[in-house]
């Protein structure tokens, strides 16, 4: 059986703990193993998080263990024995007692900048959504053969997750390349020691900067030296999909997601003192979720005119609404850059609404901007600096915003739509064939299903 | 006014008494935010919705309180399809004013400045000043500007350095350009400098251009031996040479090719939101002149300073600007890592240029703000 390097059992709900592992490598013996040290720290508290110092001799241990791993174990399974497996995992990770998931939502409020109420929102609504679609997977019919994969998921929860529920239905081997500060994968890879240590031993996550001189042979390695029966998913900036293709080797299975932007279409007939309230909050939501880090994430809404309440009065509940959720699932803690972009374009908003060229709807907590809520009268698509700023523009109906949007429909990831039936289709069809990849209802924006993504088709 | 001149014909503002620059500077800038105050109602609007009005500013310390003007908020309003919305932003009468100049901005978006004819001589002054004391810059002096001409270029870069080379060489002859109808002639470029004898030389362009007239160089055996007082004036962005080579390693093939020591090799950071341009000593510390209020602001609250040698948003006031207030806080994080004298001797705060903070770094999948605007060009 592979050797399996394990963080001691139990060591993550003791309070005392304020060094972490963020790694989780099959095939490495902690002796082998050099470590360095980084430190994060924010009003939620401080941790050091363990990164290993990578080489290619290590690389190739990792890559032998999960290929025997694979070889021993995986192939051996049958699907829904994995499945069972997989939904096991799922259910631990619902409760918010089962160690790791306490020990995420300890940590990622310190390492990735999310409050706590926020982690266990993204957490709840992660596990909710793969529970819930597990079992609808088509296991039948035969498997894409890919033996291992290399996925490069973004610092939100949900891609890895999907990386590795995916890959295992497929019988593949998962090496996952987290970035610095991600103490989520880790955890997630590692909590499938409490399922079966044969299968944790098929999914490896480590952390290192990409694109750097340092890692070049390692990248050259784990990148270059792929075939057909490999698959690499990337979820990240264009520039990052452009780094891996250069050096993967074109037989490569590339599937890649990039970063992407969305946004909500609300119709008139929504637009009424009865609806306002609902829809004002599931609009606050999308864009709330995940601080807008998301892909699904709302950046912006087009409102049509002639309804009850007018596009200006929809921006005023849309902000109530954000106001009420900064307090429920307050925003994380900003880096230092991200702060500084997103103080620069509010000082911009308030001088621009004091000028009139702008409605501006600010979201405090204390004295301090926490979000915003941007109306303006021009009919340009507008993305937003992200960390809850959105813009709300007037169209006069809402079959404009196919055209509005062409522009950017090269990275249009979710539009959420607030219309009846009868006008939904059309409007539909038309977003699709600008390239749209995901028409859903703007409560659904932030809930996309595992089905959605056929990693392997 | 007097205070403006008092530092600008100083017979060494660099090396004035700090106490001296100190008081002098904030003079010239509280009177420049007494005429914005009075002059300008889109400001004026914004001081009220502070709170702050000139009787509020009364030291040094107090210059935290002047509200600021994103870099950004000029952009918005160069887009903005009321036309007079530049003009609302002014603080001198419509005609008085008498160009506008433009920056493309790093975002692509560009903005868009009005001047009047004061403002326009005061800063081809500053900056002359600037190039004297701090490049050694003198009449007589030949300049290779490794640029197109400014009737090829209305960049800041090509067209702030040529006003401000004419103010200090006096008249444009020992000025020569090395890009010509968008052609790069490396060649010509080292015939123009070689043929040139009598007089100190100078060069001045981005980096990247540095960079392949030194591997063109090197690859053709091609060498210059630059003068004693000669400088090499490098800026506009190394983000395109950083990609290639380590900035080291492209002053060690400026040595090699150009024959100049890296202590005369001085990189500018050019403002274009003031049009103004801060520059290196021979330590390579930008120091910030005397003239110019510069002060790094705390991400989260930008009446807040940060402390020294600590990362913040850069805020530039600038008193010389009678047209708009230019008192701007940029997208741009920097640290200073000078408050009073520089190890260059010099007096007054140096300035460290870190990045440009662009969210670049968020972190989950949401396409970020500069990327959506690259992708939305690039249709």
């Amino acid at each position: 059986m592979t050797n399996i390097m394990i963080a001691p059992s139990g060591v993550y709900l003791s309070d005392e703990t304020k060094t972490y592992p963020a790694y989780f490598l099959p095939g490495v013996k902690e002796s082998e193993l050099e470590v360095k040290s980084e430190e994060f720290e924010n009003k939620y508290g401080k941790i050091e998080v363990e990164i290993p110092r990578l080489n290619t001799g290590i690389i190739k241990n990792v890559l032998n263990a999960l290929s025997s791993s694979r070889k021993e174990y995986l192939n051996g399974k049958s699907t829904s024995e994995i499945l069972d497996r997989i939904y096991k995992n799922v259910e631990l990770w619902s409760d918010s007692n089962y160690r790791y998931r306490k020990a995420a939502e300890k940590w990622m409020p310190i390492s990735m900048g999310f409050s706590p109420q926020m982690t266990r929102k993204v957490l709840d609504e992660t596990m909710t959504s793969f529970s819930r679609d597990l079992y609808k997977i088509p296991l039948k019919g035969k498997k894409k053969d890919i033996e291992r994969i290399f996925c490069v998921p973004p610092d939100v929860p949900g891609p890895d997750v999907l990386s590795i529920i995916r890959g295992l239905l497929n019988k593949s081997t998962i090496f996952c390349k987290s970035s610095i500060g991600n103490v989520f994968s880790p955890l997630y890879a590692q909590s499938y020691l409490d399922i079966d240590e044969n299968m944790a031993g098929c999914i490896a996550v480590v952390p290192w900067r990409g694109g750097k001189l340092e890692s070049l042979d390692i990248e050259s390695l784990i990148y270059g030296e792929r075939n057909k029966k490999d698959a690499i998913i990337i979820f990240g900036r264009p520039e990052t999909e452009e780094v891996i293709r250069e050096k993967a080797n074109p037989d490569t299975n590339i599937i890649s997601f990039t970063r992407g932007i969305s946004l909500g279409i609300v119709g008139k007939e929504m637009l009424t003192r009865k609806k306002i309230d609902k829809l004002a909050l599931e609009a606050a939501l999308a864009v709330c979720m995940c601080d807008q880090r998301d892909c699904f994430s709302s950046q912006m809404y087009y409102v049509e005119r002639g309804g009850e309440i007018s596009p200006e009065e929809f921006s005023e509940e849309l902000a109530k609404k954000m106001q009420d959720l900064e307090f429920k699932i307050p925003r994380g803690e900003l880096s230092l850059d991200a702060s500084a972009n997103f103080t620069e374009h509010m000082n911009s908003y308030e001088l621009l609404d004091l000028t009139g060229n702008l409605k501006l709807y600010e979201i405090r907590k204390d004295k301090t901007h926490t979000g915003a809520v941007i109306f303006k009268e021009d009919k340009e698509f507008e993305p937003s600096p992200l960390y809850r700023v959105v813009t709300v523009k007037p169209v006069d109906n809402v079959s404009e915003v196919p055209k509005l949007t062409e522009s950017v429909s090269g990275v249009l990831h979710t539009i959420g739509v607030a219309l009846p039936e009868n006008r939904k289709k059309s409007l539909e069809d038309k977003l699709k064939k600008i390239g749209v990849s995901r028409v859903t209802s703007i409560d659904e924006m932030y809930k996309p299903s595992m089905l959605e993504y056929n990693l392997f088709a | 006014m007097d205070s403006i001149n008092a530092l600008l014909e100083h017979p060494s503002p660099f090396g004035m008494d700090i106490n001296e620059m100190r008081e002098l500077r904030f003079k010239a800038v509280k009177g420049s935010f007494e005429h914005h105050y009075s002059n300008n109602k889109v400001y004026r609007k914004i001081c009220e919705k502070y709170g702050v009005t000139p009787d509020d500013i009364g030291n040094n310390e107090d210059l935290l309180y002047m509200p600021l003007l994103a870099s950004d908020f000029f952009k918005e309003l160069s887009r903005a399809k009321d036309p007079n919305d530049i003009i609302k932003s002014a603080s001198v009468p419509k005609e008085e004013i008498v160009t506008y100049f433009t920056t493309s901005g790093t975002t692509g978006r560009p903005s868009k400045y009005p001047y009047n004819r004061k403002s326009l001589g005061i800063i081809n002054k500053s900056n002359a000043k600037i190039f004297y004391h701090m490049a050694d810059f003198r009449q007589g002096d030949y300049i290779l500007m490794l640029t197109p001409p400014p009737a090829e270029s209305k960049t800041g870069l090509v067209q702030g350095m040529y006003q401000c080379l004419r103010e200090l060489l006096k008249d444009d002859e020992q000025i020569e350009f090395g890009i010509k109808g968008g052609e790069v002639n490396f060649e010509l470029m080292i015939d123009m400098v070689s043929s040139i004898e009598g007089r100190t030389r100078h060069l001045y362009g981005p980096p990247f251009v540095y960079n392949a007239l030194a591997d063109y160089m090197l690859q053709n055996d091609k060498k210059l031996e630059l003068d004693k007082e000669s400088k090499a004036i490098t800026t506009g962005g190394w983000k395109k040479v950083e990609g290639e080579v380590k900035r080291e390693q492209m002053y060690n093939k400026m040595k090699k090719t150009l024959g100049i020591d890296r202590k005369n090799i001085r990189d500018g950071l050019g403002l274009t939101d003031i049009m103004s341009v801060i520059l290196e000593c021979g330590y390579n510390h930008k120091h910030v002149p005397p003239w110019m209020h510069v002060s790094i602001r705390n991400t989260k609250d930008l009446t807040k300073e940060v402390e020294l040698k600590k990362p913040g948003l850069i805020a530039f006031i600038s008193p010389l600007i009678d047209s708009y207030p230019a008192f701007i806080i940029t997208g741009d994080m920097g640290k200073k890592s000078y408050e009073d004298k520089c190890e260059c001797d010099l007096n007054g705060p140096t300035i460290e240029y870190l990045r440009r903070a662009s969210g670049m770094e968020s972190r989950g999948c949401a396409i970020v703000l500069a990327d959506a605007l690259k992708a939305m060009r690039n249709v």
